[in-house]
């Protein structure tokens, strides 16, 4: 692959913990960057955490967003289970903290709404995601040989 | 910028010792390794300004995380390099990438304290961005004579601290140059050294678990512990090549001073 045509390739993997009850539906999801190729997201019922790997080609230096879509399930929606971010790496390197340098937006059923219409849109560093919507994660780039990032040989 | 070595270096080890440390989950990242400007900075101002005590010489790097530098120190002309690294992945990983090429480096899984115990003395130590982080940098320095003749010391520095003063900073184990919590050794189980998680750290009420103290010295603050021990100070400043203009947060890594420091006068 031509080295010139991109800033940077970074291999993410992604650890979820599962919180789906028997009487829930496993959430479906799919990650990507945004307006970008994305990859689906399949928990495994029988395993608590889960860890999806997955790779993203960066070509541009500033501000990137990691998308994780809940996806719709029709009118079943609100039996959608609960999923927990446990943790975000990057090349093999743990984001830690900087894992709450993310918001989550939550799509509520909408008689849910009527009875909490306060309900906040967004929520800022949020983790455990409980409804259909979209967990966004930000990060700046280049990653590689960034002084405030663990990535690095040096 | 070209320079030979670091070409040979990115040729011959890189990727080696990238999957050796960091393990298959970085396999990208060594694929696409190369050469930044701030990496051939480090490189510059550590060892080709050095290279008088570098080049022909025994060297013992303490604190030596990956062994990047002690390839390159090697690769440099050092004759042979000893490195010292608590983290296990990390000594483990170059010692499997010096058995492969054959490099004369020894790889130590240790922590600071160990090098006295190795029954030899080295013409330098190089001691870079970790003297911060042991819990007795002064009791330390005092017994380096015996361990070797000159000792290259590189710290953060920021700029709220006195000259001759020490600032203590308070932070958790998890991420990139990083102290330890010396009462929770035996807990260095990450694959890369961590000793707690975001979770752990906050959801769990854990919150001291991975804590850790650092010092912050001011800019003469080893010239005078030197000067106390008889060490003559060779010297002492930050590289023009590390100062990043307008960076002036003292919340942020500025840069690193550089000491070179000669313990034994003839």
């Amino acid at each position: 692959m031509d080295q010139q045509s991109y800033l940077e390739r970074l291999r993410f993997s992604l650890v979820l913990e599962n919180q789906t009850r028997h009487d829930q539906i496993i959430p479906t999801m799919e990650i990507g960057l945004e307006a970008g190729h994305t990859h689906d997201v399949i928990l495994d019922p029988d395993q608590p955490l889960n860890t999806f790997t997955f790779d993203e080609t960066i070509h541009s230096r500033g501000t990137q967003k990691l998308q994780l879509h809940i996806k719709d399930q029709g009118k079943d929606s609100y039996k959608i289970g609960a999923v927990r971010i446990m943790d975000l790496r990057i090349h093999g390197f743990s984001v830690n903290t900087r894992l709450y340098e993310s918001t989550y937006y939550p799509v509520y059923d909408a008689e849910y709404l009527l009875d909490n219409p306060t309900a906040p849109a967004e929520i800022s560093g949020a983790l455990l995601l409980g409804n259909r919507g979209k967990w966004e994660y930000t990060f700046e780039t280049p990653v590689h040989d960034n002084e405030s990032w663990r990535v690095s040989l040096v | 910028m070209y320079n030979e070595v670091l070409t040979e270096f990115v040729k011959k080890y890189s990727h080696d010792l990238i999957i050796e440390c960091f393990g298959p989950e970085a396999s990208l990242y060594a694929e696409d390794f190369k050469i930044t400007d701030s990496f051939y900075k480090k490189y510059k101002t550590t060892i080709l300004d050095n290279i008088d005590i570098i080049a022909g010489k025994d060297i013992i790097d303490i604190g030596s995380g990956t062994g990047v530098w002690g390839v390159l120190m090697l690769m440099s002309g050092a004759k042979s390099v000893t490195c010292i690294e608590p983290r296990r992945k990390y000594s483990h990983g170059l010692a499997s990438v010096a058995k492969k090429h054959n490099l004369a480096i020894t790889s130590v899984e240790g922590f600071h304290d160990c090098v006295f115990d190795l029954g030899k003395k080295y013409d330098t130590a190089v001691m870079m961005g970790f003297i911060d982080q042991i819990p007795d940098p002064v009791a330390y320095m005092s017994r380096l004579d015996v361990l070797c003749n000159h000792v290259m010391i590189t710290h953060r520095e920021f700029e709220d601290v006195d000259p001759n003063g020490v600032r203590l900073r308070s932070a958790y184990n998890m991420g990139g140059n990083h102290g330890f919590n010396f009462k929770e050794l035996s807990s260095i189980t990450g694959d890369l050294g961590d000793q707690t998680d975001v979770h752990s750290m906050i959801d769990h009420g854990n919150q001291n678990k991975g804590k850790y103290i650092c010092y912050t010295f001011g800019s003469k603050f080893f010239e005078t512990v030197a000067e106390n021990m008889g060490y003559k100070v060779l010297r002492n400043h930050i590289p023009e090549e590390l100062i990043i203009p307008g960076r002036s947060n003292h919340d942020r890594w500025l840069c690193y001073r550089v000491y070179v420091l000669e313990l034994n006068q003839s």
